[in-house]
């Protein structure tokens, strides 16, 4: 089992201190990443063919054992394997190796300055010159390394690590926050402030990720992959990219209504759609929920005045084309909630200012029992979708009278649960608003009681400040799809969904898993508009033809003909558990839910208890696992899902576990032990 | 189940005459023929005899055999008991010896032999035989794509139906498709409905899902009732019941059935009292994790210091085929008992004995705290 560099600890390992060592190198991939992809593409015209020597390459792979008992490629400095704590081979065999740990230390020091020599390897070529400028950054990097980090963690994350204090320093934050000797590291070596080179390295070390990921069981390995000419970004044509904003919150906080009015004031909403909808909410007495009944469009959702399932809307702001995922705030449409926004890129969290509705939205709804609302879970769940970037929207403002006083309030009590949560302070922002008075949206505000205490951004500018995460277009297209849709008249299907990697092309060959039916793509839409080209990270709906409209289904998956997904009902699961009542045991049943599919689950064995801070296994074999626990557990499901490891494909390897109408974990996959 | 004849030692041989008349006595009979007892039953047998021409006929005989049982096969959804084992009785047609598998059909007697009656064999012959505490409850637990229907008898639920259709999400103008895809799964459900639910057997039927789906359900169960006239249902309006279920899935029946109005219904049965005595488990478990243990390991080690005051268990861990195996649940449940603890067997055919079975099938509230428990791996 080859190690996952970068994500030794995995990335739900903590919800609290010790977030910034693992979230922070999704950070780094997302801050970098378009500028990078731009640079890769200014310079590659003329290095796509470029091959550096093979020799190079071999010298420059960390050096790694396998474990004997777990095949777990372990670091050669560890004398134990990481993941089942057995002697290393042949240190417990000669006993030679004693001596040679020193050796050890430094070789995977070594292994750390070469570890960025492997994109060569990729599709996308990386320049010489980048590769340089990388390497001497690496070179620079190792006295503070060396200094700092005498007991071997992942080469690569301490690569990470740097590049994350590198950005940190770039994006102008205080510099008291920044240890001293790393400062020095910056100062010491002037050569890599200069902006190109330290954005090379992130992107580097992200290709490194994909590069080095295993040869399944798979026969053909992703790795021998290549990206046509098409998939690649078409800088001047594409001028606005998509950006998949889930808006989440408590039931009752005005996400409809938030969603509904920002359609409205952007024009996206037909002034004749906007009159009827008015009507025909004073018709039936409910005059505020005009705008969100832009979003609620069944009988079912109109009449309880609640939002049921995700609504989708597409507006755009000055940078983006955003797709909105406007999700029910309900208790019991949380699953709804889950399979229809895991998608999102970004979140804005609704919360409702009025006193009592924000206590509610925090700690459940009956008052006096203790229980989550759905301002926590949301914002729990949004994070384990692998959203690192959240505007805290505090909606029904006017219904305070603006006041200072509660907004700060708000701000200190949720700060707190979402630092704990594992969002950074920094990718957080605040907007005060009301959406039914218009306040702060798109224009700044105007209401004098508000405009007193805040001149920040309005929720649009919030919007355009997010960053695009990594879109791994150079892998192959794995496509989850959310929804199906079928136009009786014509006979045609359409799958909707996001590209989580890869791109697709009309007339492109598809494979649809379960079920390995090939199907053609006929056209793509974006918003009601024809594309001819879907990239990763696109939301579209994906009309095929020459398949059985009945074996398209919500939670299949379409992939690229040679590398279809794996299917497993039985999986190894890396969980953190939530604030949970009834404690999990080996035959707890619960809700299993992955992208956008779900099944019933139950645990069937609890294989170890992992420790909190160093993602080692403490205990093997626990009698149960509580609150805020992390473990190691297998799963067995009443039927396959289509599912990868979480190191191969993340929005394929992030899961969720719920039981008796709560979320009780959410985690990763880390083996498929049944593959098919 | 009627008993007919009884002539029999507690803690010796002996045998019974029982009659099943209802689907849950072919359950426990299941529950309580054990490899090794020999059953008497009228069966019928496909004979061969050679003419004298030298041709083949092949004629059904109708026969009364006694086997010695090597083998018991339950179809829990239709309720059918097989038990196959090597003949004893002298007969023209079957040898001595020969394999016959003999199958138990309702309002058709047949008799038990077994060497040692024990004391939980005794228990399941005096709940099959006692004709009170019959709860009869029909269960739709539903969420949007997916329905199910469960009929729960006194100590087995069965799965009746199960409808699954894909429901599109609303889409801007794919709306009418989810409107139109929703009408055509209530329509299912309610062909279900007609087909399973019988509401002279029936007390009542519960109709339980998450968010609206039960309320969208039984309007439309009463619209299509009245343009189809649909008698059984009009009469019945007030023995249909709402409820709320976490999902759909066939775990969350225990909710259902946990929650107050329906507990009601089925106060005094052997589900409701599954349901509190696992519901107290998980009680304790969240509140002092020490004073509850499950696996057999754990239990064991709580029953040496005579620490266990509920017991949990199965039925299926004293169909172990192993006899041995047998015995020591059995000794553990008496020894339970004799020291002042209380025992529950559940049905693992219910959803909350189903429950504990994936917990391994034992568990245990201990008297006093066990920290020690920590300390032994599973």
């Amino acid at each position: 089992m080859p190690r996952k560099v970068g994500y030794a600890h995995g990335y739900d390992d903590d919800y609290d201190d010790n977030y910034d060592d693992d979230y922070g190198n999704y950070d780094d991939d997302y801050d970098d990443s378009e500028d990078a992809y731009r640079q890769n593409h200014d310079l590659k015209g003329n290095t796509s063919s470029q091959k550096l020597p093979l020799a190079r390459e071999t010298a420059r792979k960390p050096i790694v054992w396998s474990c004997s008992i777990c095949t777990f490629d372990n670091e050669d400095s560890a004398l134990v394997c990481e993941i089942c704590c057995v002697y290393k081979e042949s240190f417990v065999k000669s006993g030679k190796e004693a001596n040679g740990t020193g050796n050890n230390i430094a070789a995977a020091s070594v292994a750390s300055r070469t570890v960025k020599g492997q994109p060569e390897k990729l599709p996308v070529k990386v320049a010489d010159k980048e590769l340089i400028s990388a390497d001497s950054y690496g070179k620079a990097s190792t006295p503070y390394e060396r200094g700092k980090t005498t007991n071997s963690a992942s080469t690569a994350q301490k690569v990470d690590k740097v590049v994350m204090v590198q950005k940190e320093i770039r994006l102008s934050e205080p510099f008291d926050t920044v240890s001293s000797h790393l400062k020095k590291v910056n100062l010491s070596d002037t050569s890599v402030t200069t902006k190109g080179s330290s954005e090379s390295l992130p992107s580097c070390s992200r290709e490194l990720n994909l590069g080095d990921r295993p040869s399944s069981s798979n026969s053909v390995s992703d790795e021998q992959y290549k990206p046509d000419k098409w998939m690649q970004f078409d800088e001047e044509k594409e001028a606005l990219r998509q950006l998949n904003l889930a808006i989440v919150g408590h039931v009752d906080s005005g996400k409809s209504t938030l969603s509904g009015r920002l359609l409205h004031l952007l024009g996206r909403i037909s002034k004749r759609d906007m009159h009827k909808n008015e009507k025909e909410a004073k018709e039936k007495g409910k005059g505020s929920f005009s705008y969100a009944w832009a979003m609620d469009e069944s009988a079912e959702e109109r009449e309880r005045g609640i939002t049921m399932t995700v609504a989708v809307a597409y507006f755009d702001s000055n940078k983006y084309h955003v797709v909105v995922l406007d999700s029910p705030g309900h208790k019991d449409f949380v699953p709804n909630m889950i399979s229809g926004a895991t998608q999102a890129d970004a979140a804005i969290l609704v919360v409702d200012a009025c006193t009592g509705s924000f206590e509610a939205g925090m700690d459940g709804q009956v008052p006096g029992i203790a229980g989550v609302g759905q301002t926590k879970e949301h914002a729990q769940l949004v994070r384990s979708f692998g959203v690192d970037q959240l505007i805290v929207a505090v909606n029904k403002m006017d219904a305070v009278g603006y006041s200072k006083q509660r907004y700060d309030f708000i701000k200190a009590q949720l700060g707190v649960f979402l630092r704990s949560c594992g969002f950074r302070d920094s990718s957080v922002s605040w907007v005060p608003l009301s959406a039914i008075e218009n306040q702060n949206l798109i224009e700044p505000a105007t209401d004098a009681c508000l405009t007193s205490w805040y001149q920040g951004k309005c929720l649009l500018d919030a919007i355009d400040s997010l960053q695009l995460p990594s879109r791994d277009i150079s892998k192959p297209l794995i496509m989850p799809i959310c929804d199906v849709i079928r136009t009786q008249s014509m006979g045609q299907v359409a799958a909707c969904g996001k590209l989580e990697t890869g791109a697709v092309k009309t007339g492109s060959k598809v494979i649809l898993m379960p079920g390995c039916e090939i199907a053609t793509v006929r056209s793509i839409e974006h918003d009601m508009n024809a594309c001819d080209v879907a990239r990763a990270g696109d939301n579209v709906a994906v009309i095929l033809q020459g398949i059985n409209p009945s074996k398209l289904i919500p939670g299949g998956v379409i992939c690229h003909p040679e590398f279809p997904v794996l299917m497993a009902s039985c999986l190894e699961l890396k969980i953190l558990v939530l604030d949970v009542a009834v404690p999990i045991l080996i035959g707890s049943q619960v809700e299993f839910h992955i992208h956008h599919a779900k099944a019933a689950a139950r645990i069937v064995k609890i294989v170890s208890l992992l420790d909190q801070k160093t993602g080692k296994a403490t205990k093997s074999a626990p009698r149960f696992l509580k609150a805020k626990q992390s473990a190691i557990v297998e799963v067995s499901l009443d039927g396959a899902v289509c599912a990868q490891e979480f190191s191969k494909c993340r929005a394929l390897g992030r899961v969720f576990l719920r039981a008796s109408g709560n979320t009780v974990a959410v985690g990763v996959v880390t083996r498929l032990v049944d593959p098919v | 189940m009627q008993l007919i004849r009884k002539n029999l030692v507690p803690n010796g041989p002996g045998t019974v005459k029982l009659k099943p008349v209802e689907d849950d006595d072919m359950w426990h009979a299941y529950n309580l023929i054990c490899t090794g007892d020999k059953v008497e039953a009228t069966t019928v047998r496909k004979v061969l005899r050679e003419m004298a021409s030298g041709g083949r006929d092949a004629e059904r005989v109708k026969l009364k055999l006694e086997v010695k049982v090597e083998a018991v096969e339950y179809d829990k959804e239709g309720s059918v008991l097989r038990i196959r084992g090597k003949n004893l009785t002298v007969n023209d047609h079957v040898k001595i010896g020969q394999f016959h598998t003999l199958e138990i059909e309702p309002h058709r007697p047949f008799a038990i032999t077994k060497d040692i009656w024990d004391s939980i064999a005794l228990d399941i012959l005096h709940q099959a035989c006692d004709p009170s505490a019959s709860a009869d409850l029909s269960v739709i637990l539903m969420q949007e794509g997916l329905a199910q229907l469960f009929l729960i008898g006194r100590s087995i639920t069965t799965a009746r139906a199960r409808i699954e259709t894909s429901i599109p999400r609303k889409h801007g103008p794919a709306i009418a498709g989810y409107e139109t895809a929703l009408k055509k799964f209530f329509e299912n459900v309610l062909q279900a409905w007609l087909k399973h639910i019988d509401f002279s057997i029936v007390q009542c039927v519960v109709i339980a899902s998450p968010g609206f789906t039960k309320d969208q359900f039984r309007d439309y169960l009463f619209l299509e009732a009245q343009r189809q006239d649909l008698r059984t249902i009009i009469e019945n309006k007030s023995r249909i019941i709402l409820a709320h279920a976490t999902s759909g899935y066939k775990h969350s029946l225990k909710d259902v059935l946990e929650s107050p109005n329906i507990m009601n219904l089925i106060k005094d049965t052997k589900a409701a009292k599954e349901v509190r005595a696992l519901k107290d488990f998980f009680t304790m478990l969240s509140n002092d994790p020490s004073r509850a243990c499950y696996g057999p390991r754990h239990v064991e080690f709580a029953h040496d210091r005579l620490a266990i005051q509920t017991l949990l268990i199965t039925d299926n861990l004293f169909r172990n085929a192993d006899i041995a195996e047998r015995q020591r649940y059995v000794r553990l449940v008496e020894s339970v008992k004799d020291s002042g603890g209380t025992v529950h067997i559940f049905s693992s055919m219910h959803a909350s004995g189903e429950q504990l079975a994936q917990l391994t099938g034992i568990a245990a509230l201990l008297r006093f705290p066990l920290p020690e428990l920590d300390d032994l791996e599973m």
